[in-house]
C-alpha cells in the first residue's frame, strides 16, 4: 500500500478462514464471501483466449480444470508450498493468489486502511505462516495470524472451559479453551477430515461397484450433497458412468460408513484433552463442545459425536455453531476488531 | 510567447515546450477553477504515427505532423494554448470552452485531418488523428495533472479503438459500448463476405464441364492479352487454309478443332484468373479479420483496464471510521486483552524471525 497517507476514510477489518477446501472472508463492511480453495492457470495461449482470464478460482477453476494448471494449494491444513516436493513455486503462487482473491472479494476501498486476521491451521509450520503473511501483505496494510479453532471460540465468546472441534477438509483441529490463549498442549490436529472421508468413500464405492467410474471431484460432490451419519438419511442416489454410460447407483451405505469413520478419532482426541485437564472442570469441559467448520455440516454428526462421548467418556454435549462456513472468519473478524491500534501499527 | 518553439522536430512550429505548456496550462486551469469558467483540454495524436515512420520514413512522419499542427492552428483561437508532449502528442488548452464547443472543435479537426492529402512514393496516404478531451466542470476538485491524465486516458482509448475518433472522458462508457458493437458488426460482416466468396470460388471450381467448348467462359473478360493468342489463332487458321485438305468438310472440322482448343485455353485461363482474384480477396479479408480481431483484443484489454481503474475508488465502505479495539465496557476485558496481546506477540515474533532470516 503506497498511498497509505491517503487512507483516512475508514478502517476495514477482514477475518479470513484459509481452509483446505474453502476460503471464507468476513469483513467490517458487511461482505461475507466464500470460495473453494482451488486455483487454476490456463495451460496455454489457447486456453487463455478461451477462458479470457489469467487465473481462475473456486468452482470456476474446478469446472475448467482440464484446461488449467490446477492447484489446491493447501493440503492437510497447510500450504503445499512448505515441502519442496510437487510444484513448490506453483503452489506458493496459487496460495498467494487465493489470499489476494479472498481480500478482493471483500471489496476494500482504496482510501481505507485494511487490517486482516487470518485463521491459520492450529499447528501450521512457521514457513507456512510466513508464506501466508507474505501473500496477504501485498494487499493489506497489516496482517496477523491466529489459530483457527481459537478464532471460532473467540467469535462466539466461548472462552472458558470449551472444547472446539473444527472440521475442515485437510484437518480436524481440536482445541481446549480455558480462559487464556491455548498452548500447543491444548491443541490436537487430526488428518481424518473431509479429504479422508472422500478417500474412504471412494474406496467403499470402488469395492461395492467396481464397474463405476469416478473421480475425487465427483465423489466430493456426492458427499457434499448427501453426507450424513444418521441411520435414517436421504438416499444418496447418484449417477456414475459405466463404460461411458451414466448409471444410477445407491451410495447411501458407503457414504454413511465413510462419514462415520471420522467420529472415533475425534472423540479419542477429545478424551485426551479432557483427561489432561483439571479434574474439577472435566465435566464442564465435556458438556461444552463446539462443532465448527465445513465438515460439521455432515448431518447428524453432532449427535454421533455426543453418543460416542457418552459411550467412551460417560457424558458430553455437542453444539453445532450456526454458521459452519463463516465461524472461523467471523471469529477472526472479531479478533481484528478488538485488536488495539498500536499492535496493528507495530506490525505494519 | 510564440518565441518558445522547441518541438519534437526541432523546427520552428511556434509550439510551447512540454514544460512551458504545462506551466501555462496549469495557470490557466487554476484561473478557470478560481473564476468558475469552463475550460477544456484536447490531446491530439496522429494514428499509427510510429508505423507511418517505419513504413515511409521520418520525413513522411514529420510532414504529417506539421500538417496536423497546421490544421489544429486553423481550428483554435489565439487565446488557446498549443504545445507538444513527448511521443508527438499535441496538447491544447481551450479557456472558456465548454463541452459543446470542444466537441464541435474536435469534430472539425477530425474532418480536416481526414481530408489531408499525402503522397509518398507515388502512393496516397491517409492520416487520421485520435483526440481525447477532458472537460473542466464546475466545482471540480481535480488537480491539473489529473486533468491531463484524463485526456491521456481518453486519447489512449481512442487510439486503441482504431483511431480517427474523438473521445470525451465522460462519454467513455458509451464509446466503449458503441465501438464494441461496431467491431462485432464489422467482424460478422467480414466473416459473411469471406464465406460468400469462398462459396462462389468453390462453385466455380466444381462447375460441370461446359457442354461445348465453344460456349463462352462464364467468368469475366479474357484474362490475358488477347493479341498474342489471336495472332496465334489467325496463324493456325491460315495454315489450315494454306496446307489443309481441299475437302470443305475436313477444312471445317480442322478449323472447329483449332477454335475449340483456343476457347478451351481461354476458358481455363479465365477460371484461373478469377480464382486467383478470389484468393486475393479472401487473403485480404482474412487479414482484415485478423486486424479487427487484434483491435478487438486491444479494446477488450482497454476495457478491462478501465474497469480496473473504475474499481479503484469503488468497493464497499467499512462501518468503522477509526481503529476500534476492545471497548472499556467489554465483558472480561482483561482476559481478552491478554489473549490479544499474546496473539500480537506471536505475530511480532514471527515477523522478527522472518526479518532475521
Amino acid at each position: 500500500m503506497t498511498d497509505e497517507e491517503n487512507k483516512d476514510h475508514g478502517v476495514l477489518y477482514l477475518g479470513i478462514d484459509l481452509g483446505t477446501s474453502r476460503t471464507s472472508v468476513s469483513a467490517s463492511n458487511g461482505v461475507r464471501e466464500t470460495v473453494a480453495s482451488y486455483v487454476g492457470y490456463p495451460k496455454d495461449v489457447v486456453a487463455q483466449k478461451l477462458l479470457k482470464r489469467d487465473v481462475l478460482f473456486g468452482a470456476d477453476a474446478v469446472k475448467h480444470r482440464l484446461s488449467l494448471n490446477f492447484y489446491r494449494p493447501l493440503q492437510h491444513g497447510v500450504l503445499k508450498a512448505s515441502s519442496k516436493e510437487d510444484d513448490y513455486e506453483g503452489n506458493l503462487r496459487a496460495a498467494r493468489d487465493l489470499i489476494a482473491e479472498a481480500i478482493r472479494m471483500a471489496q476494500p476501498r482504496k482510501d481505507e486502511l485494511v487490517y486482516a486476521v487470518i485463521g491459520a491451521p492450529a499447528q501450521a509450520q512457521i514457513n507456512n505462516k510466513e508464506a501466508i503473511i507474505d501473500a496477504a501483505r501485498e494487499t493489506v496494510d497489516s496482517v496477523m495470524l491466529c489459530s483457527e479453532p481459537f478464532a471460532v471460540a473467540y467469535g462466539l465468546d466461548w472462552l472458558d472451559d470449551v472444547l472446539v472441534i473444527d472440521i475442515g477438509a485437510g484437518t480436524v483441529d481440536l482445541c481446549r479453551m480455558h480462559g487464556t490463549m491455548p498452548e500447543d498442549t491444548d491443541q490436537i490436529t487430526l488428518t481424518t477430515a473431509g479429504d479422508f472421508v472422500d478417500e474412504e468413500f471412494g474406496k467403499l464405492v470402488a469395492a461395492a461397484h467396481p464397474e463405476a467410474q469416478f473421480t475425487v471431484q465427483m465423489i466430493r460432490g456426492i458427499k457434499e450433497r448427501f453426507a450424513s451419519v444418521a441411520d435414517e438419511m436421504e438416499r444418496a442416489v447418484a449417477e456414475l458412468p459405466v463404460k461411458g454410460k451414466p448409471t444410477e447407483f445407491d451410495l447411501t451405505d458407503p457414504l454413511r460408513e465413510a462419514c462415520r469413520k471420522i467420529v472415533p478419532p475425534i472423540v479419542e482426541g477429545l478424551g485426551e484433552l479432557v483427561s489432561t485437564f483439571d479434574p474439577e472442570f472435566q465435566s464442564r469441559l465435556k458438556n461444552r463442545v463446539l462443532l465448527a467448520g465445513g465438515g460439521s455440516m455432515i448431518k447428524g454428526l453432532d449427535n454421533a459425536i455426543q453418543q460416542e462421548m457418552h459411550r467412551t467418556l460417560g457424558e458430553g454435549k455437542v453444539v453445532r455453531i450456526e454458521e459452519p462456513i463463516y465461524g472461523g472468519a467471523n471469529g477472526a473478524l472479531k479478533i481484528a476488531h478488538d485488536m488495539p491500534e498500536e499492535y496493528w501499527e507495530q506490525l505494519k | 510567447m510564440t518565441t518558445a518553439t522547441v518541438n519534437f522536430s526541432e523546427t520552428d512550429d511556434g509550439l510551447f515546450t512540454p514544460e512551458e505548456i504545462r506551466q501555462l496550462m496549469r495557470l490557466e486551469y487554476d484561473r478557470a477553477r478560481r473564476y468558475r469558467y469552463p475550460a477544456s483540454l484536447l490531446l491530439v495524436a496522429v494514428d499509427r504515427l510510429e508505423s507511418l515512420q517505419d513504413l515511409y520514413g521520418w520525413e513522411s512522419k514529420e510532414e504529417i505532423l506539421q500538417a496536423v499542427i497546421k490544421a489544429l492552428r486553423a481550428t483554435t483561437r489565439d487565446s488557446d494554448f498549443l504545445g507538444c508532449m513527448h511521443d508527438g502528442r499535441i496538447l491544447t488548452v481551450f479557456p472558456h470552452t465548454d463541452e459543446k464547443a470542444i466537441t464541435s472543435i474536435a469534430t472539425r479537426l477530425l474532418g480536416i485531418c481526414r481530408a489531408l492529402d499525402f503522397r509518398t512514393d507515388g502512393r496516397a496516404l491517409r492520416a487520421t488523428v485520435s483526440i481525447g478531451a477532458a472537460i473542466l466542470v464546475e466545482d471540480s476538485e481535480l488537480e491539473f495533472e489529473h486533468f491531463v491524465e484524463i485526456a491521456e486516458e481518453a486519447v489512449t482509448f481512442a487510439l486503441a479503438s482504431g483511431g480517427d475518433r474523438f473521445v470525451r472522458r465522460e462519454a467513455a462508457d458509451d464509446v466503449i459500448d458503441r465501438l464494441r458493437d461496431e467491431i462485432d458488426a464489422e467482424a460478422d460482416r467480414l466473416v459473411q463476405d469471406r464465406i460468400r466468396i469462398q462459396e462462389a470460388a468453390e462453385r466455380e471450381t466444381s462447375a460441370p464441364e461446359i457442354a461445348s467448348p465453344l460456349t463462352p467462359p462464364i467468368l469475366g473478360t479474357r484474362p490475358h492479352s488477347g493479341d498474342a493468342a489471336d495472332s496465334e489463332l489467325a496463324k493456325a487458321i491460315a495454315a489450315v487454309f494454306r496446307d489443309g485438305s481441299a475437302d470443305p468438310f475436313a477444312l471445317e472440322a480442322d478449323i472447329l478443332a483449332i477454335a475449340e482448343e483456343h476457347v478451351r485455353r481461354e476458358r481455363e485461363a479465365a477460371v484461373s484468373a478469377a480464382l486467383a482474384e478470389h484468393g486475393k480477396q479472401v487473403d485480404l479479408l482474412e487479414r482484415r479479420v485478423r486486424k479487427l480481431k487484434g483491435l478487438l483484443d486491444e479494446t477488450g484489454a482497454e476495457l478491462s483496464r478501465i474497469a480496473t481503474l473504475k474499481g479503484l475508488d469503488s468497493g464497499i465502505a467499512s462501518i468503522y471510521r477509526t481503529v476500534q479495539g476492545l471497548s472499556p465496557d467489554e465483558d472480561r476485558l482483561q482476559e481478552k486483552r491478554e489473549m490479544l496481546t499474546l496473539i500480537f506477540e506471536a505475530n511480532l515474533d514471527l515477523q522478527k524471525k522472518k526479518r532475521r532470516s
